[in-house]
């Protein structure tokens, strides 16, 4: 009963600030709206028994990243944005797909299956452990489970080559904004 | 008591939001914000089923998808601070040099 009021307070935390994040003209207050929204995420994911994620979460998403959408914001002076010509055009696909999330809303709440939570030290051991090397506390044995190191690794090695890329990308210099000084300097 | 559907329900309703964002924002930094919804509704999906099924895979790609949203914020910054130089404004209009 806790976790499903919980759950509706979370939810309507959620949709409210993220059509805030959608809608309001001014991106630094649409960015700070996204952070609000996805701490409640975080706080769902809390809810829904797996702090480890929650923690990621509230790290990455809270921390990281709204800081460098503010960041994006400042950087190119895109403070105020406006919507297109046709916002009411594009909005009738997106109205009947959350007409029938809705309905799926409602129609889930005469079910009766609850959450099992999984303990914090059963979730850290599962991610981290390297294929058939983990022993079973109970038996003293080894198990072989779904080994996830290579797997973290892996997300590592994405981030490495997503960042090598932008610094690159950053680097470069439009040709436009190139090629203004050098003709100044040849003309002087 | 708490059930699958309203996970499942308030992450299509999330996406749902996302994509209208995506839809109707003209400015490449908001777009961007609303794809961050998107992947954030995926991502009450996985860990709902995750925890629904008793399944720690659906938490190993929560981390996969986390991992992937901090590396697209970080590639579009540098895309929109190139289109930035080039156009002086990060905005869909002046991105159409593939259409012509």
């Amino acid at each position: 009963m806790t976790s499903l009021v919980a759950f509706y307070i979370l939810a309507g935390l959620i949709v409210f600030l993220a059509v805030l994040a959608v809608s309001v003209g001014n991106l630094v207050r649409a960015a700070l709206a996204l952070a609000f929204c996805f701490f409640a995420v975080a706080g769902l994911f809390w809810v829904l028994g797996s702090p480890f994620v929650a923690v990621l979460q509230l790290v990455v998403n809270v921390g990281a990243i709204p800081i460098v959408t503010i960041f994006i914001v400042m950087m190119t002076r895109s403070r105020h944005a406006r919507h297109q010509l046709y916002p009411l055009l594009f909005s009738i696909p997106v109205a009947l797909l959350s007409f029938f999330s809705l309905r799926g809303l409602f129609q889930g709440l005469d079910q009766t299956e609850g959450v099992k939570a999984i303990s914090t030290e059963h979730l850290g051991i599962e991610l981290l452990s390297i294929r058939g090397r983990s022993v079973e506390a109970s038996t003293g044995e080894f198990v072989v489970n779904a080994g996830t190191i290579v797997a973290f690794e892996v997300t590592a090695l994405v981030l490495l080559v997503a960042f090598v890329g932008a610094i690159i990308l950053a680097q470069r210099d439009g040709f436009e904004s190139q090629a203004q000084p050098e003709v100044e300097r040849v003309n002087a | 008591m708490l059930t699958l559907n309203h996970f499942l329900g308030l992450s299509t309703l999330l996406f749902a939001i996302g994509l209208f964002g995506v839809l109707s924002r003209r400015n490449l930094v908001a777009i961007l914000m609303s794809v961050e919804i998107m992947l954030n509704a995926a991502l009450i999906n996985f860990v709902a089923v995750a925890r629904f099924t008793d399944n720690v895979q659906g938490d190993l790609f929560t981390i996969f998808v986390i991992a992937i949203a901090a590396a697209e914020v970080g590639v579009g910054l540098a895309i929109f601070l190139n289109v930035f130089k080039q156009h002086n404004r990060v905005s869909l209009e002046v991105l159409r040099d593939l259409r012509e």
